[in-house]
């Protein structure tokens, strides 16, 4: 009778052991979720399948691999300038570490000119922008960038850059007067006074106010 | 309660005497040294490198523990015999495998409260800060690590220390794998066994709950009551190979 | 009343990949009295060593039942007043002598200030006096044998179960060991050995336990067990005439020579001494010397056992 006593109580134990893990196993998992940033395109098999091999380790190899990246483009920027792998090395890397700053910024401003490839540049600041890092209004203005310098696109480089004007610690008076700019030059004039109008309206920088009301004061041009 | 103590006092000089510990230690340190380096090479983010390969030193140390001491703990006793010494006083057998896992935990606690201090002091030297993300990412490794023994003990229970160190490894694996299985589960593949897949989903421990590197480092936000959920999680795991621990040890012909 | 009482306890090992049966006890019932020296023993392989370690709860019986001091040997209270001296000391060998004993003792339960003095005492008592400090990995077996020893009387357990305690010990030890059982046993302490060295059975032990091929053979005191080695009487006489032998051979005696003036006459037990010493005298021959002739407790133990 003991022992059946002592059975029972161990079998009952681990049962509720089990019950709590479920719950605690359910609201982990969906507390996880909702800090996780959303994946966008790749070049590479999707990550979901790569980084739980890494075992936890991912943004570590990720580190690792910026590293390389870093002395791979530097070993041929003294040598024959030819950057075959520097891709896919950016890339992985922004797999591995979805917010690692650094790469992106990279992203933008070298792999238009050393690689050629504008796409490839395109794919990966998006990446950026997607996740939750910091100074993201850098990215969404080298993106701007990107349209402007390398596509011709005016209007979504001032799209980019009117998001990027509207983002915490970005210098907003110099990024409106460009958005302005260059939403004026793809003869978007209606997209133009309405990014002023709102700009006015959500800015507290006296001088971004002062610039703007300066335009809205001027006729519009006629479409 | 007191023969549980004087188990665990002595594990903790048997463990302390291994020179083993003082290895993994110098390991860690080292590495955290080390990643000062890759800091350095590291264009615009010293110290994001820094703090992913000081956490994940740290990590990685607590692995090779549990796998080099902690698969001994029982296996090791048995082939020797030296459990004798304690099993023929009137000390029960639960109380040894409690006794034998709580001294093995304390050690552990210790080298980490010493690879913590040393890798702080590091990030502060180099203009870091310690933040309350920080401590909450080093208590999830090691509520992570106890986990990882406890598996070990149970694993050394029922087979020899190679074997045991082999199946503590898998089980660290799989851990991080988990979330494969519910990939798996979302994929809908395997269509035929839908609950075989959730049930090994919520049987094997998911280690990457306890993975929180990516938010300390880069300064985003936990959820909020994640640590202390986390913690309640591996506290339940480690319960529950305990009891699983003592249920077979108790059995076991000596 | 019995200490350890054992009632028709079986053993199976089950060895290898199809986990062919091993039986190691079978069907075994005896029991172990308060007070007295217990000797256990029988051929290697005979089931000793596992009796003993499901006495202490180390292992558990596959049939039957066994009772230490009134309990269940798997209860850990049971085992309050045991101690348990194996064949091979168990330390742990990063700890020193005195940590060892220390560790053993409160374990027991037993603490405080006058512990440490204790210690140091008993460490006197068996021997290893001043070796309090020295690691256990740096002891020989016979003073890791005397430590186990120390670690007994520390405990002022009141049952020792030990699994051949002297072997491999060097007289001097072997003769402090045996003053040990002694004088713990006039304390009434129980003390229950299995030993290879039958010399040690007859001259400490009442009772004897006898196991062969996992059975029991032989249970009860040592007495009945050598009495049953008695052959008879040597009676050394004179040289005798043939015809003398002749009748003595006709009484059932065995006569032999001696030496080169006498003769011997073995007298089997169960013949009548009285009556061929009488048939001697009668002719003029008188003994030079009488003695009894018995077999040892070896020849006893193995006799029975060669069947």
């Amino acid at each position: 009778m003991r022992r059946f006593r002592g059975y029972s109580l161990t079998v009952g134990m681990i049962a509720a052991i089990f019950a709590c893990i479920v719950m605690l196993q359910s609201r982990l998992t969906e507390l996880s979720r909702l800090s996780q940033a959303p994946q966008s395109m790749a070049y590479l098999p999707e990550s979901d399948k790569i980084i739980p091999w890494f075992l936890g380790f991912q943004t570590v190899f990720g580190d690792y691999l910026w590293i390389r990246t870093t002395l791979y483009f530097g070993g041929h920027l003294l040598n024959d300038r030819q950057y075959p792998w520097l891709i896919n090395m950016v890339d992985m890397v922004t797999r591995l570490n979805p917010h690692f700053y650094p790469a992106y910024e990279f992203a933008g401003l070298l792999i238009p000119d050393v690689c050629k490839d504008l796409d490839a540049a395109k794919i990966l600041l998006q990446r950026g922008i997607s996740a939750d890092i910091e100074k993201k209004w850098k990215l969404y203005f080298y993106l701007g960038m990107l349209y402007y310098k390398y596509y011709g696109d005016y209007k979504n480089a001032a799209a980019c850059i009117a998001v990027a004007a509207q983002m915490p610690d970005a210098p907003a008076a110099k990024l409106t007067e460009l958005a302005t700019t260059y939403f004026s030059r793809s003869h978007d004039e209606k997209t133009a006074r309405e990014f002023e109008i709102l700009m006015y309206n959500v800015s507290e920088n006296p001088e971004v106010r002062r610039y703007l009301l300066g335009k809205m004061s001027r006729p519009e041009k006629a479409q | 309660m007191r023969s549980i103590f004087e188990i665990a006092l002595n594990t903790v000089r048997e463990t302390v005497r291994n020179h083993v510990v003082y290895m993994v230690l110098l390991f860690a340190v080292i590495l955290i040294l080390l990643s000062v380096s890759f800091g350095d090479w590291s264009v615009f983010a010293r110290i994001q490198v820094i703090e992913d390969f000081g956490l994940a030193t740290m990590s990685l140390a607590g692995l090779l523990l549990a796998v080099f001491i902690g698969v001994g703990m029982l296996g090791k006793e048995i082939s020797s015999k030296t459990l004798y010494h304690a099993l023929t006083q009137p000390v029960a057998r639960y109380q040894f495998v409690i006794g034998k896992y709580a001294g093995l935990l304390f050690v552990l606690a210790l080298n980490y409260a010493i690879m913590t201090l040393f890798f702080m002091a590091t990030l502060v030297y180099l203009g870091g800060h310690v933040t309350a993300p920080l401590l909450c990412a080093i208590t999830c490794i090691w509520t992570e690590m106890a986990v990882i023994i406890s598996a070990a003990l149970f694993f050394s229970s029922f087979t020899s220390p190679m074997l045991a160190a082999l199946f503590s490894i898998a089980f660290y694996i799989a851990g991080h794998l988990n979330d494969l299985i519910s990939i798996q589960i979302a994929s809908q593949k395997w269509s035929g066994f839908p609950f075989v897949l959730k049930a090994l989903y919520y049987l094997l421990p998911n280690l990457e709950h306890f993975n929180v590197r990516d938010h300390v480092v880069y300064n985003m936000a936990l959820p909020r009551g994640f640590t202390e959920l986390a913690v309640a999680y591996g506290c339940l795991y480690v319960a529950l190979f305990l009891i699983f621990s003592c249920v077979i040890f108790k059995n076991k012909d000596l | 009343m019995n200490i350890i009482e054992f009632s028709h306890v079986s053993k199976i090992y089950r060895k290898g990949f199809l986990a062919i049966k091993v039986p190691a006890v079978i069907d075994l019932s005896f029991s172990v009295r308060q007070g007295a020296i217990t000797g256990f023993v029988g051929p290697n392989g005979a089931g000793k060593t596992t009796s003993l370690k499901m006495v202490l709860g180390l292992t558990r019986p596959s049939g039957g039942s066994i009772r230490l001091s009134g309990g269940d040997p798997g209860d850990p209270r049971a085992r309050r007043d045991c101690a348990f001296l194996p064949e091979q000391p168990y330390f742990y060998q990063h700890l020193t002598v005195r940590e060892s004993l220390a560790f053993a003792a409160r374990l027991h339960g037993r603490a405080g200030s006058g512990l440490r003095a204790d210690i140091e005492q008993t460490l006197d008592t068996v021997g290893l006096g001043g070796l309090g400090k020295r690691k256990i990995k740096e002891l020989s077996k016979g003073m890791q044998q005397r430590l186990a020893m120390a670690q007994a009387l520390l405990m002022h357990s009141s049952v020792l179960i030990l699994d051949e305690p002297m072997s491999g010990m060097d007289p001097p030890g072997r003769g402090l060991f045996r003053a040990l059982f002694l004088s713990l046993a006039a304390r009434g302490a129980t003390i229950f050995f299995s030993t290879h060295i039958l010399d040690d059975v007859e001259s400490l032990c009442n009772d004897v336990v006898v196991l062969s091929k996992g059975r029991l053979d032989y249970q009860g005191p040592i007495d009945t067990l050598l009495k049953k080695g008695f052959k008879g009487h040597d009676l050394v006489v004179p040289r005798l005439p043939d015809a003398l032998k002749d009748g003595l051979r006709g009484m059932g005696c065995d006569v032999e020579t001696a030496r080169a003036e006498a003769d011997r006459v073995f007298v089997p037990s169960g013949k009548d001494l009285a009556q061929c010493q009488r048939y001697l005298n009668g002719h003029g021959m008188f003994c030079e010397s009488l003695t009894k002739r018995t077999t040892s407790l070896e020849d006893v133990l193995y006799k029975k056992q060669s069947g």
